[in-house]
């Protein structure tokens, strides 16, 4: 009898869907217990039928099977798989729901002039000076690639999209993303704001 | 139109801006390490620097802190 997916040991589970083809069963189970996790994580979705939680459990199988070299062993292999599926779910609801929005959409195509954010005459408070000094700093210290996708990620563009608005893949646009932080936290030091200036000025904010 | 921030986005960015840190991991490679943060998060177990990368990635990307607590929800674990 087939082992059952909450007892196969990691060893099992590469062994079989490793096999020349992967074991049917195994494939079977794996698929089950993905469209099971998935149905879990998004019962509160009402856009996401049974329909849906079959195309991504299937699609999480082929993108898992063509994973399984990146599989450290430092986990139990359903938990990495879920965590997979959950990739493959949550991007095609991401580029669902964004469909063809653009930059250009956003106002955000990466060769546009920069343009300084105006000053509020009204802003008085320290708070207010971190986020405006933080403002200055995407118009004057961004290079434009920089700038989009720190106001891309910003408008909740998701990484996949943004980066191909970009003409890179998501790997490097966290490169640019990473950078842009970096000049940004550079810029606020640079105008006299510790991080913990910056932290506390983000609970005044949010309370 | 030039899309203009939030107070609230600008407030969110600052946050993230303040957790930066200089040798940050990419989604991808998280994607493969979040398994096993996840495992282990909720124990008083000191996080090695691999799961630390993990955590502090999980605290400036929205994506990959939706899809954690995703996986939380999935794997049956009660959220901190």
């Amino acid at each position: 009898m087939c082992p059952e997916a909450a007892t196969r040991t990691n060893q099992q589970w590469l062994d079989d869907l490793r096999s020349d083809p992967p074991t049917a069963e195994a494939v079977a189970e794996l698929r089950n217990y993905l469209k099971r996790g998935l149905g879990s994580a998004m019962s509160r979705r009402s856009e996401v039928g049974e329909a849906d939680l079959d195309d991504f459990a299937q699609d999480a199988v082929m993108r898992v099977l063509d994973r399984l070299d990146s599989f450290r062993g430092d986990s139990k292999f359903t938990t990495w798989a879920m965590a997979v599926a959950i990739r493959v779910a949550y991007s095609a609801l991401r580029r669902r729901r964004w469909g063809d929005c653009s930059l250009d959409d956003l106002g955000l195509t990466p060769d546009a002039s920069n343009r300084e954010a105006s000053t509020d005459p009204a802003a008085t408070s320290a708070r207010d000076d971190v986020l405006t000094a933080l403002r200055h700093a995407i118009d004057r210290d961004l290079t434009p690639r920089q700038r989009a996708a720190v106001l891309g990620e910003l408008a909740g563009m998701p990484t996949e999209i943004l980066a191909e608005q970009l003409g890179t893949n998501s790997n490097a646009l966290y490169k640019l993303h990473h950078d842009a932080r970096m000049r940004l936290r550079g810029a606020l030091e640079k105008a006299g704001f510790s991080e913990m200036d910056v932290r506390n000025t983000v609970r005044g904010v949010s309370q | 139109m030039t899309m203009e921030p939030t107070r609230d986005q600008l407030a969110d960015l600052a946050k993230i801006v303040a957790s930066t840190a200089a040798d940050e991991i990419d989604c991808e490679t998280v994607l493969d390490r979040v398994a096993a943060y996840l495992e282990v998060h909720h124990s008083d177990e000191e996080l090695d620097t691999e799961l630390d990368q993990v955590r502090q990635h999980l605290a400036i990307c929205p994506q990959c802190r939706e899809e954690f607590d995703a996986l939380v929800k999935a794997h049956g674990t009660d959220p901190a």
